[in-house]
């Protein structure tokens, strides 16, 4: 058991390492891909800025609060690129049959599949996400455990959402416009306080499009701790994970190979 | 004169048929914009709490603006990179041999998709804005208003996002100018808010730029008309049409000199 965890670790940090090699060979579009999100997001908090030198508080949430949602939903995006970038590739592996490379192969495909790529747009985030909040919110030892935890949870739960909504694929064929619509409300959704949503929508943003989950519950955690939510979000993070794997699974039995012929270089 | 306007007409005309030629993925490309629609009703609520209005906006009020100022900008399609990547593959060389303008049938074509997406935008989001805020508070006298300074606001903006286009003549990358030019447009512009409601020191700073014209500009106009209002933006936005204009013409004249035909 101990051997087979130490060689999963091998394999899964040596596939991290030869994608990072590869985003950094080419290294002014690195820059300039990070330094576009940087720019992005960064006016985004400017939007927010402006809107809270008016506002000042929204329902209990003030300009801090942003902030600090902001740097946990990049950091955990930007992992989420950085070491399962192909989550969001799943709908188009599935439809165009490329799903065949990883169920040659001996390792397990979902993983396989799944660290295999690297998302050039996340990497800004990653590095986006810990200079907010070294910068510009109160840092703590406390704060930046539960930072870097959140950070993990929200990764986990959008390579799982990613997924999920991508193996709709196994059902529904063509599924890429779907998969990425409905990644793009969840992120959209984790973006916002949570207090500004009611009823029903309030209760989808903790649950189907759990983007509620990513942004507004770490942010509360991180504003005064509380041990419910921070067992709530670690086991978001878990159901979510098993909720991904088992979907998969599932739809793995449908699949049928395209007979295309591909070639990787790594 | 006029045959030379029908070709430009044709390519809009053809554009435009295009685009309906999958008209589900037009109406589903819009999800997007509608959460952020019904997203920010909620933060409108939210902030507005007991208050009628902010600065002078109504929630309707703001909403309907934030509808056409989405309108406006996501109908502004990002012909740069059609033209970077034209200039770059060297394709560019086919068409500058065609009996068109280079430019002028970009800017049909713009005109062509921007028109599909700006209707189709207005029907589904007007849909839901009408439902979350009820109906616009918007005059008939003032459509034609609208609709015009929107056409020259689209204008506009071909000339600034064919500039960045044409810049791969010379940088190995024009996606960084784009995205700060397209980032300041949106905050300093208008788009998820009217100017008045930003801090007294970034709205003089947003004044004095020409990002204004292009979303905030129109979108106020449907909100709060006058033919004395209409004139004045009509007039900024003719002077800055006239800034950017000679640019990218300059940006062209100089550009095209770097191409070079090998035949074989």
């Amino acid at each position: 058991m101990a051997a087979r965890w130490r060689a999963w670790t091998r394999f899964v940090t040596a596939y991290w390492r030869i994608n990072l090699a590869a985003v950094l060979e080419y290294r002014a579009s690195f820059i300039s891909q990070v330094l576009g999100m940087f720019i992005n997001d960064g006016i985004w908090l400017a939007f927010w800025a402006l809107f809270f030198a008016r506002a000042k508080v929204v329902r209990g949430w003030d300009a801090q609060d942003i902030i600090t949602l902001w740097a946990v939903i990049t950091l955990a995006f930007g992992l989420h690129c950085a070491l399962a970038g192909n989550a969001l590739r799943l709908a188009t592996l599935i439809t165009r049959g490329q799903l065949d490379y990883y169920l040659a192969l001996p390792k397990d495909p979902l993983v396989h599949m799944l660290i295999s790529d690297v998302n050039l747009f996340g990497l800004g985030d990653a590095l986006f996400g810990p200079v907010v909040y070294l910068l510009l919110t109160p840092v703590t030892w406390e704060r930046t455990a539960l930072f870097l935890i959140s950070g993990l949870c929200g990764a986990v739960i959008f390579a799982s959402f990613g997924v999920i909504t991508g193996s709709l694929a196994f059902w529904l064929g063509n599924a890429e416009t779907l998969a990425r619509q409905a990644f793009e409300g969840m992120l959209n959704f984790s973006t916002y306080p949570d207090a500004i949503f009611n009823g029903a929508v309030k209760v989808v943003i903790y649950t189907v499009l759990p983007g509620a989950v990513v942004g507004s519950l770490p942010a509360r955690l991180m504003r005064q701790f509380d041990g419910r939510l921070l067992a709530a979000e670690l086991g978001a993070a878990v159901l979510f994970a098993l909720v991904a794997v088992g979907v998969f699974r599932l739809g793995l039995r449908r699949y049928e190979s395209g007979n295309l012929l591909t070639m990787r270089g790594q | 004169m006029i045959r030379q306007w029908r070709k430009y007409a044709g390519i809009f005309s053809i554009t435009v048929r295009q685009q309906w030629a999958y008209p589900l993925e037009q109406v589903l490309s819009n999800v997007f914009l509608l959460i952020i629609l019904y997203v920010f009703t909620q933060l409108w609520k939210a902030t507005l709490g007991d208050r009628d209005s902010i600065e002078g906006y109504t929630l309707a009020q703001l909403m309907w603006y934030m509808l056409l100022a989405e309108g406006i900008h996501l109908s502004q399609i990002r012909v740069n990179l059609d033209i970077d990547r034209e200039v770059r593959s060297g394709d560019i060389a086919y068409r500058l041999n065609k009996p068109v303008s280079y430019l002028l049938y970009y800017y049909a074509e713009f005109l062509g998709r921007g028109a599909v997406r700006l209707a189709v935008i207005l029907v589904t989001g007007g849909a839901l804005v009408w439902w979350l805020v009820g109906p616009p508070p918007l005059i008939a006298a003032a459509l034609p208003a609208v609709l015009l300074a929107v056409l020259i606001s689209h204008t506009i903006s071909f000339c600034i996002n064919a500039g960045v286009g044409l810049l791969a003549f010379w940088t190995e990358d024009s996606s960084g100018p784009w995205l700060l030019i397209d980032r300041l447009r949106m905050i300093l512009g208008g788009l998820l808010m009217p100017i008045e409601v930003f801090p007294d020191f970034i709205a003089q700073v947003a004044r004095w730029l020409p990002f204004q014209y292009l979303i905030y500009g129109p979108a106020r106009l449907s909100l709060i008309y006058s033919p004395a209002a209409a004139l004045s933006l009509y007039g900024h936005q003719a002077l800055w049409l006239a800034v950017f204009g000679t640019v990218l013409a300059l940006l062209y004249r100089r550009g095209v000199r770097e191409v070079s035909v090998s035949g074989g």
